[in-house]
């Protein structure tokens, strides 16, 4: 008999004499023969022990005056708002295994007003001479202007990540669709074809489009804006910055959204067919390897990736 | 080999230098208050260092992420059993724990809910009342429900899973 077996063989046999034990209705005869059994064996004598060390939790229950159905409505409320978390956290975890980061590279400004600007699939942190810290996601580009009276950011292309130092200059982000204005915190803007995307990541936003609306965005929320008018403002759904760390984090956001994303990190055509492009996806993917992010989004989703060549790939359905 | 303990502590060593600061930043974001952030990530690198060396490690910032990531659920775990015992525990008894109490009985919570992890809720309901409230089985048949077959059947599922993790 291999270990294992007999180490099945030996709880078998515990469990049968203890339920019965347990059930009330063990006569005195029972308990000897069960006493009899635990001394035939030191194995015996070990396991009873540990289930006694086992059980400890138990006892400390038990004399604090908790009752069995208090203890049973606390596990299951505990359980059901894991169980909420794991639906959530688990989509993408399986890739996250796989997902490897990639250090950015840190690159000291040394000229201002000087243009800066990411190629495609490449991001830059930089440190601007007040202290703040930009991040340039992928095929984007900004220009810094700082004066005595004012420092300005200039968003030409694609999206950044600020982290503005305290300074006594405001800070303002100027985008074609409108103005961004904090005050300190760390902010992302990405400014899309038709319309821009705000985010206060930490501390509050002021907003004004270029018609002149104006809005206060709370701290954790994120607006959508064009040239006129405002769009709802949302709370943040938490991965909106992950792509400072080169991750993409999607939380049932739709297939067109999450490839939009993915674009900046590739050369060439990235098609998605119309009827797949509200499916909605949540996961974890690596943004510096695209290809494997849609392979991942083919084995989820019922969709196909078709290759024409490297540089025209469209998404359609199964 | 204790060489090699030697140099798996220095590679952890060199891994706390370079990524500590970024796994921090990145916890920061997932939790509240930046003092547990820092207890994360210094809990992630004793468990690096406590594990054994199978292979170099050619990723650190995933192999931490994975670390980190399994540290914080069984954090969010603990969160959940505190706020469902505030719930469902405390307003009964709040005046008559010290703290100390409260801290021993949610440790012991924490014990009793991996240990039934994954079990049916009448599995659980029944190893419960026979083991906290020591009803006999036609007693527990009668406050569940059920036959007295069902509470020995479901006895001895959770007393298997207890003597199981007793061996292990």
């Amino acid at each position: 008999m291999t270990r294992e077996q007999e180490q099945t063989l030996l709880i078998e046999q515990a469990t049968r004499w203890l339920v019965l034990l347990r059930s009330g209705q063990a006569s005195r005869e029972d308990w000897q023969a069960f006493v009899a059994w635990r001394e035939r064996d030191q194995r015996h004598q070990q396991l009873c022990d540990q289930l006694e060390q086992t059980l400890g939790a138990f006892r400390v229950a038990k004399a604090q005056g908790v009752r069995g159905e208090q203890l049973q409505r606390t596990l299951s409320a505990a359980g059901a708002s894991r169980r909420r978390l794991l639906y959530g956290a688990l989509v993408g975890a399986g890739v996250m295994l796989c997902a490897g980061l990639l250090a950015d590279r840190q690159v000291p400004l040394e000229e201002l007003g000087a243009d800066l600007h990411t190629a495609t699939g490449r991001r830059q942190r930089v440190t601007l001479d007040d202290g703040s810290e930009l991040v340039l996601n992928a095929r984007s580009a900004v220009d810094v202007d700082f004066t005595p009276q004012r420092r300005l950011v200039r968003l030409r292309r694609g999206e950044i990540q600020l982290h503005v130092a305290g300074d006594t200059r405001p800070m303002l982000i100027a985008s074609p669709f409108g103005q961004v204005f904090s005050r300190g915190g760390r902010l992302q803007l990405r400014q899309g074809e038709e319309r821009c995307t705000a985010s206060a990541l930490e501390g509050a936003l002021e907003l004004a489009t270029l018609a002149g609306e104006r809005l206060q965005l709370p701290r954790r929320q994120q607006v959508s804006f064009d040239r006129y008018a405002f769009a709802l403002p949302a709370p943040l759904l938490g991965g909106e910055g992950a792509w400072v760390d080169g991750l993409l984090e999607v939380r049932n956001q739709c297939l067109a959204d999450v490839l939009d994303a993915l674009r900046p990190y590739r050369s060439g055509v990235l098609r998605v067919d119309p009827a797949v492009a509200g499916l909605r996806v949540s996961g974890l993917f690596r943004l510096d390897d695209s290809d494997q992010a849609l392979d991942v989004l083919a084995r989820t989703l019922p969709i196909r990736v078709a290759r024409r060549t490297d540089l025209w790939v469209s998404v359609g359905p199964a | 080999m204790p060489g090699a303990d030697n140099s798996h502590g220095q590679v952890v060593g060199l891994l706390f230098r370079d990524h500590y600061d970024w796994l921090q930043g990145r916890l920061r974001r997932h939790l509240e208050s930046g003092a547990s952030a820092e207890d994360l990530a210094a809990e992630t690198f004793v468990q690096l260092l406590a594990s054994p060396v199978l292979a170099p490690i050619r990723e650190p910032r995933a192999l931490l992420t994975t670390i980190a990531r399994r540290l914080l659920f069984q954090l969010w775990r603990r969160r959940d059993l505190e706020r469902a015992y505030l719930q469902n525990l405390d307003p009964e008894a709040a005046d008559e724990r010290s703290p100390e109490q409260i801290a021993e009985l949610l440790e012991a919570l924490q014990r009793i809910d991996q240990l039934l992890d994954g079990l049916p809720a009448k599995v659980k309901a029944t190893f419960l009342l026979s083991q906290i409230d020591g009803l006999t089985y036609p007693e527990i048949a009668r406050t569940l429900g059920i036959s007295q077959r069902s509470v020995s059947d479901y006895m001895a599922r959770a007393l298997q899973r207890c003597l199981k993790a007793s061996l292990s």
